[in-house]
């Protein structure tokens, strides 16, 4: 591995094109950019940003004729186009607490990869057969650019809407952007349901697991919840998983809230969780694998710090404390991994069955506890089970649903 | 020789960065290596070409990740043993990368103004008048008001920000971001 990190060397790589691209540029500079560029590592990561220079340049197309910089995701509303369309049609009656159209298009547009089917696809149909007439005049860049706002519109508005579900088959994996530029990111078998107003960005899990990586936005908390019991809030990164009434949460970044729910409230309620006045009565956790007995607390709150793992169930909440690259660990799945540490098997293939309709079937439990390490593809059962016939020793028997493991 | 090697390297090897990145956070269980192996990957990949260009630059491209990652493994021994075999089984994975689509002329630009927009405001409006509206450095600190300089340290970071979100697409590869939370003149920062 090289010493010189790609932070540094971008780093280094930015600051000679901007010198370069800064028109002050001598015969000694060249020298000095020459050698540096003579290793392969400085040249393909310069390389890298010249291209997206020049690509850049296609946005000349969206220039506004009086020469203003326009807002993040305005740049669109030229003399040239018409504002985006609502989608009056189907739009739902959302109250005041929705952001007006132009808000919600730029946060959209902020938002929203490319690749990502938010939207119905009828109104994205309905949205372009609109502006169709207008090709003619304004040419085919600003066709595509008004789609694209009437696409963001949609996007937008199917966001905030209330009760937005999101599903994920066994097996799925899928990331989804939310307007305020927060990102929650859903495991195999799972569902959520999104509904944001001005004073709280909720989040229901229905089932299944989900990774958050939160916008900041104090005037909004970001709650999650979860069941009939437990409401969480804030933190900048964190995942919770739901099996039945159990809950595991881990937080990678920030700090994380977990606290007794009250379901009369519901997504929309009018409760504010915040994270500063109440953070500090909760529990301080510096123990590892400290219970919480949420019986005799009440409506204890307990805080995670980064690192944290922590599973609550109907007798309280048990807090482990790993380093954040641990708990990044238990979330590979995200990159479609499974990762091992230790595990027994019964424990792994009970993992490897939530990804997958084939499922992997252990009848003996002397083969239960056998240990396992490693990083195996979640959706993978058959390089998993062979992997596991070469080094242990197993037999695999292949039935018509499912896969079943013997002691050899 | 050279520069049609530099054209070649970024029409044929940075497309398929997103891809790529994929790629090696799928397979690799270190997420905060995933951006030095790209790296090292395009190094080895340019090193290369300069002898002799691949016919197929992607699965050439995806080769060189993948010796690059086994040749860690064995090196630095930092996982267990069956993430080989599992690394070796997943061959499979090229067929999947296969599968790239064609980005659309409204699809790139659609790309472009959302990384454009996911630029800190300050940044934003400096690539905006250097780069769209055509001014010089000089011409868009006046207009800004603050010094050349500072027009400068703006281009080289909205430069490297830029190649991260339009190269990378929205492959979460989270070691680079954090760096940018601390900018002060961001809005909100996304994670």
């Amino acid at each position: 591995m090289d010493t010189e990190s790609h932070n540094a060397i971008d780093e280094a790589a930015g600051d000679w094109f901007a010198k370069r691209e800064s028109g002050q540029w001598s015969a000694d500079d060249q020298e000095r950019f020459d050698r540096w560029l003579s290793e392969s590592p400085h040249r393909v990561a310069y390389l890298r940003i010249e291209r997206v220079w020049e690509r850049a340049e296609r946005l000349k197309a969206l220039r506004s004729p009086v020469g203003e910089v326009p807002p993040p995701g305005k740049w669109v509303l030229s003399p040239f186009f018409d504002p985006p369309a609502a989608p009056a049609a189907s739009t739902p009656d959302v109250g005041s607490g929705m952001p007006s159209p132009t808000e919600a298009v730029g946060r959209a547009v902020a938002a929203s990869p490319p690749g990502v089917e938010l939207f119905p696809s009828s109104d994205q149909q309905r949205v372009k057969s609109g502006r169709l007439g207008r090709r003619s005049r304004v040419g085919y860049l600003a066709l595509a650019a008004s789609v694209l706002v009437a696409i963001a519109a949609s996007v937008a508005w199917y966001i905030h809407s209330p009760g937005s579900t999101y599903r994920t088959p066994v097996g799925g994996l899928e990331s989804v952007p939310m307007a305020d530029g927060s990102r929650v990111t859903l495991n195999t078998d799972s569902a959520i349901r999104v509904s944001v107003t001005t004073k709280e960005r909720g989040v229901e899990l229905e089932r299944g697991e989900a990774f958050f990586e939160v916008a900041h936005d104090p005037s909004r908390p970001f709650v999650v919840h979860v069941g009939a019991e437990r409401v969480l809030a804030v933190g900048t990164a964190f995942s919770v998983r739901r099996d039945g009434d159990d809950v595991q949460v881990i937080v990678t970044e920030g700090t994380v809230r977990l606290e007794p729910g009250d379901r009369r409230h519901g997504l929309q309620g009018d409760r504010e969780p915040t994270l500063s006045n109440r953070s500090s009565s909760g529990p301080s956790l510096s123990a590892s694998g400290a219970r919480i007995d949420s019986s005799s607390a009440g409506s204890a709150v307990v805080v995670l710090p980064a690192g944290s793992i922590a599973h609550a169930d109907e007798a309280g909440v048990l807090v482990q404390e790993e380093s954040p690259a641990q708990a990044e660990d238990t979330l590979s799945w995200r990159a479609g991994v499974l990762v091992f540490h230790d595990m027994t098997l019964g424990d792994a293939v009970a993992e490897f069955n939530r990804y997958n309709t084939r499922q992997i079937v252990i009848e003996d439990p002397a083969v239960a506890r056998l240990r396992i390490a490693g990083n195996f593809r979640a959706t993978n059962v058959e390089a998993f089970v062979r992997l596991l016939e070469h080094g242990y020793p197993l037999r695999v028997e292949q039935q018509e649903d499912e896969v079943v493991l013997k002691p050899r | 020789m050279e520069e049609p090697l530099d054209n070649w390297f970024k029409r044929e090897i940075l497309a398929h960065e997103a891809m790529l990145l994929r790629y090696l956070m799928r397979v690799w269980p270190r997420k905060h290596e995933v951006q030095d192996l790209r790296q090292e990957t395009y190094a080895r990949v340019y090193e290369a070409a300069m002898t002799s260009r691949p016919v197929s630059p992607r699965a050439f491209l995806f080769t060189t990740a993948h010796h690059l990652m086994t040749d860690r493994v064995r090196h630095e021994r930092i996982v267990s043993i069956e993430a080989v075999g599992d690394i070796e089984a997943l061959n499979v994975l090229h067929d999947e990368i296969s599968a790239e689509q064609l980005v659309s002329a409204r699809q790139e630009l659609k790309r472009l103004a959302a990384a454009m927009d996911r630029l800190p405001p300050r940044c934003r409006e400096v690539m905006w008048l250097r780069r769209v509206e055509g001014l010089s450095q000089k011409e868009t600190a006046e207009r800004l008001g603050v010094s050349v300089k500072a027009i400068e340290q703006q281009v080289s970071k909205g430069g490297r920000l830029l190649a991260e979100y339009m190269l990378g697409e929205d492959v979460a590869v989270s070691s680079t971001k954090r760096e940018f939370e601390s900018d002060d003149d961001r809005g909100h920062g996304k994670p």
